[in-house]
């Protein structure tokens, strides 16, 4: 399997643009490492943006030896043309054997574009990789909401993998720091025809809630949770506890509270040291985000709701009676009795 | 102005079955219109709201019976429906599925010229989100991807909101033109009483693959580029859980919270 695995080319490749781009390419590298042959020359990445080459250093930093760049004034905006006529130029030239994007949603359109141009296959949202004996590389992707895992595998010379946010360890920095080389690359964009153009720009309103990837502990709402007053009282328990808040899907869905707290395979994969399971089922989807969670305890009315056979700890209660009694209980321990929610 | 509308027939259900080749049983399942999707049509419906003279047409593929979406499209407002349904088809891809659809658009465009093509984010099942991007260049059309809001439009470009990276972009786009919207940007409609009984007579248009002049080594199986080698259930893990009693809801709080504080957490 080593012999057919080295002189491989894999790729990473970081958009700057898209959200979250810097921290999902310290994964891309771990699960890069994975399929290659561990040497310096098989990994490789592309950094594409406005400023790009600003970036490189993060990733020398964390063990790549060379770093392409692709950066100028065009890619300011997310144009998946511009994108993705700039990358199959240096693909075409290089020839990457394996290439792996984030399947963060902007990310993966660009990804799209790019493997239809390029006549190649595309496949997306990998959790896992593995190599397979024929050199090539097989990915573990969720399906029907994380219902079913499918195994799939490119028939194509160059395999193009998306991959989701919280599945790889982020890589690590070296010490000490090591540098690289680092290979400019100008595409040849004169034959697009730009049929988009940008008219207006204004500043993304801030997203009230936090990004929960790393938190420590988490409190969660499920579907058990009916109204936005019995929402109110996970936010004021969640507050008592310094936690921070999660929902599932369907919870998202209804607009409780942003997609950044969704947790779950169509959300974020989280591993605090405690989770709190309120009013959660404990269907696939969900569960499947919570898996490294250390310690789960979970409260439902159902005493065999699936959720208790992950629990740590399980309480039989209704969520209505269950938090009004648990707020007045964590007030009164940190000696907040009679006083209003916490600010 | 035509418009053309990409849904999918996605299954309703949890219980999902694969045949020995991986490729999803899609005829025992309670199916429906993949979610998604019901938001790029009510963006779509909400262009005729604007402008009556407006013609969409609801294109699917998938087995016969993904005729009924197409009905159901119908029923909200759309004009016609075309269904690409062919056994050689299966096991599409998204290369394959977004070749043999914009061979249908293109059919679609020889009769009457559409100026949008447009489709959901992604869908419930397979999820990918590759399909409006890959249309793209099937039919050479420039396209957006994501958007959350159509903010102008006339008979050659269409000006769209889009979230990106930091800010909200305001893009324009010359017609003709592929869009995927977000989902939860609007409230799609109910079917009116009028769009119901028009759509119990409805009969869709079609086409196999002999319809839409494709070269068979680009669709199926042999035209896939990627193919599900294994399925299996995902790896559960399982813990016996200590349970947290109390004769009253009281109780059960004190305890809960002493057993945080035990672990330190409180």
């Amino acid at each position: 399997m080593t012999n057919l695995r080295k002189n491989k080319k894999t790729w990473i490749i970081n958009i700057c643009a898209a959200p979250d781009s810097e921290l999902s390419a310290y994964e891309l590298i771990t699960a890069g490492r994975e399929i290659s042959d561990g040497s310096n020359e098989s990994l490789s990445c592309v950094i594409i943006g406005h400023e790009a080459s600003a970036r490189a250093d993060y990733f020398f930093k964390r063990g790549i030896k060379k770093i392409y760049i692709i950066q100028g004034e065009i890619y300011k905006n997310l144009i998946e043309e511009i994108y993705s006529d700039s990358l199959a130029q240096l693909i075409l030239k290089e020839k990457p054997d394996k290439i792996l994007f984030s399947a963060a949603k902007e990310s993966k359109t660009i990804a799209a574009r790019l493997a239809a141009k390029l006549n190649i296959g595309l496949i997306s949202d990998a959790i896992k990789l593995k190599s397979e004996a024929s050199g090539k590389t097989s990915a573990i992707k969720p399906t029907f909401g994380g219902d079913l895992m499918a195994k799939i595998e490119s028939r194509s010379n160059i395999e193009m993998i998306t991959i989701r946010a919280g599945f790889y360890s982020k890589a690590q920095l070296l010490n000490p720091a090591k540098n690289g080389e680092l290979i400019n690359f100008k595409p040849d964009l004169s034959q697009l025809n730009a049929k988009i153009k940008l008219v207006g720009l204004s500043p993304k309103p801030k997203e009230d809630d936090e990004d929960i990837s790393d938190a420590e502990i988490v409190v969660a709402a499920g579907r058990g949770i009916k109204t936005k007053e019995e929402f109110e009282m996970v936010r004021q328990f969640s507050d008592l506890l310094g936690a921070s808040l999660g929902i599932t899907r369907p919870l998202a869905d209804l607009g409780f509270a942003s997609e950044n707290c969704q947790i779950g395979i169509t959300g974020k994969t989280i591993k605090p040291k405690l989770y709190i399971a309120l009013g959660i089922s404990g269907k696939t989807h969900h569960t499947q985000g919570i898996l490294n969670a250390k310690t789960i305890v979970s409260v439902n009315k159902d005493a065999n709701a699936p959720i208790k056979d992950i629990s740590d700890y399980f309480i039989e209660a209704d969520i209505k009676e269950f938090l009004p009694a648990m707020i007045k209980k964590l007030r009164e321990i940190k000696g907040m009795e009679g006083t209003a929610r916490k600010s | 102005m035509n418009i053309i509308v990409c849904i999918k027939q996605t299954p309703l259900t949890d219980k999902v079955e694969f045949d020995s080749n991986g490729n999803l049983e899609r005829d025992n399942i309670e199916s429906g219109i993949n979610p998604f999707d019901e938001y790029a049509l009510e963006e779509a419906l909400k262009i005729k709201d604007n402008n009556p003279e407006t013609v969409i047409s609801a294109l699917t593929m998938g087995p016969p019976n993904a005729g009924e979406i197409l009905r159901y499209a119908i029923s909200k407002g759309c004009n016609d429906g075309y269904l690409l349904s062919d056994i050689l088809l299966k096991g599409s891809d998204t290369l394959a599925t977004s070749y043999a659809l914009a061979k249908a658009i293109e059919k679609i465009n020889s009769i009457t010229k559409s100026s949008l093509i447009i489709c959901g984010m992604g869908s419930n099942d397979s999820d990918t989100g590759h399909i409006a991007s890959q249309l793209a260049v099937h039919l050479n059309f420039p396209n957006i991807s994501l958007s959350s809001k159509v903010l102008s439009l006339n008979e050659n470009s269409i000006i769209l909101e889009k979230k990106g990276g930091q800010n909200i972009e305001k893009l324009e786009m010359e017609l003709p033109a592929v869009i995927s919207f977000e989902k939860n940007i609007n409230c799609p409609r109910l079917a009116s009483i009028k769009g119901r009984l028009k759509s119990g007579a409805f009969k869709p248009v079609i086409w196999t693959i002999y319809d839409i002049d494709c070269e068979q080594k680009k669709i199926g199986i042999e035209g896939s580029p990627t193919f599900v080698s294994e399925c299996f259930s995902p790896a559960k893990k399982s813990k016996t859980s200590s349970i947290i009693a109390g004769a009253n809801i009281e109780e059960k709080a004190e305890n809960t919270a002493k057993i945080l504080k035990e672990l330190n957490f409180i």
